[in-house]
């Protein structure tokens, strides 16, 4: 296999790697390290150490405690309520003789989408007086006489469904592209053996479906949990923190702290992200690297 | 098939009941999928609505200005600047990401070299910094260049990353060029390939670069149309970079910060625009998906490996 010996070649062959993830990965990884010890205020100006002081001060913050708190339970939302619609879609495709391409392609559109589009559409659709999902919502809910407040700059729980609905929507064409590939690599033989048992759907999707996907599902549990981490921005960014700061989920409460320029604290909050992802990404190479070798997905 | 059972239903065979369930199943993802798809049916309709229509009720049609918005989006409010840049950053995201992984994978699988687990490991590691994790650190290598003596006193990060950056393209699209889901997926497509194959090529002195774009590339084909599709879709969608590094958003800025800072001011309700802008937005990303579905939905569907 490793035919060619020079290494100068392999080398130069690598160089732009080595320096665009050299420049671009390790040294801001190093560099927001040593920030993160820094009281630093504005760039240029005369930091001075600050140890652990920012960490320290954070981890007794209730603010950024409500913050990271906020960013797992968006991310359980999000990816729980994305996973479950993504199946149910998934299971109508693969279960489509006919289409089942074109299908599919209508059905992942929205990971062409980009957050931003989401956020746009969103806070038109959304917007309290002439949005048209709050205008058909309240016609529906005065029909059955209940008023509730459908302002999402005002009322904490409607600023949580305008977030959540926007990821789910968005990362759902992203599951459905994993799950529906896993579903096509179930042996034939275990359809035909279901069919002649005569399982009901539901029976079929938990104890046969689920089961027989399952590397897929922790997968995308993971990759979909890092991703509302952080890919999400555009989308929350619209609150600006929402109703008394109830949606300062920490990716935007790290942009906030940056743009006030505490660069040392922002540098801080971004390590600890750091930590939640690589942890979280860690696990997902463990999986795939257990299920590699008894032969799963 | 001769082995199906009778027909559990009286009165219907076999054939009938299949066909009536499969018509049920397209009757139930049909409704799925434009439920899914109403933000976008909405943001078509109201792109073409005049902007009081909107605004006074909430009936949905096609409205009477039809493509006025779409013009108004792309003169007044530089969606037609937008557009090429954002062309050009996704291109070259696209073209560079998977060019720089090409070169990178041929040296991990065709050369023997030392230390290529740790390489492999550091590779791998960048999945775990994405660009908000590292935003604090690369914005001030991109724009405090001339306090960098302060951090860094060395002539080379002075030369490299001078404060020339901001504003500009390279400054914007260099961050991008690495890629480790693109090199480790090639990386292992080209071990799948035939060991006598680069035998063969050694022997006849066929050099490790004509190797690489007359035997490798063409049997990489759909796996690069794959790649290539992701990157440019990814580069194309970028928000938060672009907003912090282009000052100069009339000449320089790219269409996803363009799309959020087209707000509706007071008095002047322009929902219309808005969702022209967005159409225009999403549009581009959607038809590069549908033409290169194929080698893009394997080669997703690969990451997970």
């Amino acid at each position: 296999m490793e035919a060619y010996q020079k290494k100068w070649q392999a080398v130069g062959l690598l160089v732009p790697t080595i320096v665009a993830v050299g420049a671009f990965f390790y040294w801001p990884l190093v560099r927001a390290l040593q920030l993160s010890r820094q009281k630093t205020i504005g760039f240029g100006a005369r930091s001075t150490e600050y140890g652990w002081q920012h960490f320290t001060t954070l981890a007794t913050n209730p603010d950024f405690q409500y913050s990271v708190g906020a960013s797992f339970a968006y991310a359980g939302i999000v990816v729980s309520i994305s996973m479950v619609l993504g199946l149910l879609v998934s299971l109508l495709i693969y279960r489509m003789e006919t289409y089942q391409s074109f299908y599919l392609v209508a059905a992942i559109f929205t990971y062409a989408l980009s957050f931003a589009v989401t956020a746009t559409l969103w806070k038109t659709l959304f917007n309290p007086s002439v949005g048209i999902f709050t205008e058909t919502l309240r016609g529906v809910l005065g029909l059955v006489g209940i008023s509730l407040n459908l302002d999402y700059t005002t009322n904490p729980l409607w600023a949580w469904v305008f977030v959540a609905s926007g990821g789910v929507w968005k990362l759902i064409g992203y599951n459905i592209i994993f799950m529906v590939a896993a579903l096509g690599n179930i042996p034939e033989t275990i359809n035909e053996t279901m069919r002649l048992d005569g399982l009901g759907w539901v029976k079929k999707l938990l104890f046969v479906y689920v089961p027989m996907i399952s590397p897929t599902l922790a997968f995308l549990a993971i990759v979909n949990t890092a991703n509302s981490f952080f890919l999400t921005y555009p989308i929350i960014e619209v609150l600006q923190g929402g109703p008394s700061n109830t949606v300062n989920i920490l990716i935007y409460d790290i942009y906030a702290t940056f743009s006030d320029g505490l660069i040392g604290r922002a540098s801080a909050k971004s390590i600890v992200l750091f930590v939640i992802v690589g942890g979280l990404t860690g696990i997902q190479l463990w999986i795939s690297d257990k299920f590699a070798h008894y032969g799963g997905a | 098939m001769a082995s199906e059972r009778q027909s559990s239903l009286p009165g219907l065979t076999q054939f009938e009941q299949r066909f009536g369930s499969q018509l049920r199943l397209h009757l139930t993802l049909v409704v799925a999928l434009f439920v899914l798809s109403l933000p976008i049916i909405f943001a078509l309709l109201m792109s073409t609505q005049p902007a009081f229509r909107i605004v006074q009720t909430s009936l949905v049609g096609v409205g009477a200005d039809g493509l006025s918005n779409y013009v108004e989006a792309l003169t007044v409010h530089n969606f037609d600047t937008y557009l090429i840049n954002s062309f050009v950053m996704a291109l070259a995201i696209g073209i560079g990401k998977v060019g720089i992984s090409l070169l990178a994978a041929m040296a991990l699988v065709y050369y023997s070299l030392p230390f290529k687990r740790l390489i492999l490991l550091l590779i791998l590691f960048t999945l775990a910094l994405p660009v908000p994790v590292r935003i604090v650190p690369m914005y001030e290598l991109m724009v405090a260049g001339n306090d960098w003596q302060l951090v860094f006193d060395t002539s080379f990060y002075r030369l490299a990353f001078d404060p020339k950056f901001v504003n500009t393209r390279p400054g914007l699209i260099l961050p991008y060029m690495a890629s480790a889901t693109s090199i480790l997926l090639l990386r292992q497509h080209f071990k799948s390939i035939s060991d006598s194959l680069v035998e063969q090529a050694k022997l006849d002195g066929v050099g490790p670069i004509r190797f690489l774009l007359s035997v490798v590339v063409p049997m990489s084909k759909s796996m690069i149309a794959g790649l290539f599709a992701i990157a440019f879709i990814w580069g194309w969608n970028q928000y938060l970079w672009p907003l912090l590094i282009i000052n100069d958003q009339r000449t320089k800025g790219v269409i996803q910060p363009g799309l959020a800072q087209l707000s509706p001011q007071a008095g002047k309700p322009l929902w219309g625009v808005i969702m022209a802008g967005a159409v225009m937005t999403l549009v581009v990303p959607l038809v590069l998906m549908i033409i290169l579905r194929n080698p893009m939905l394997k080669t997703i569907s690969m990451q997970q490996k």
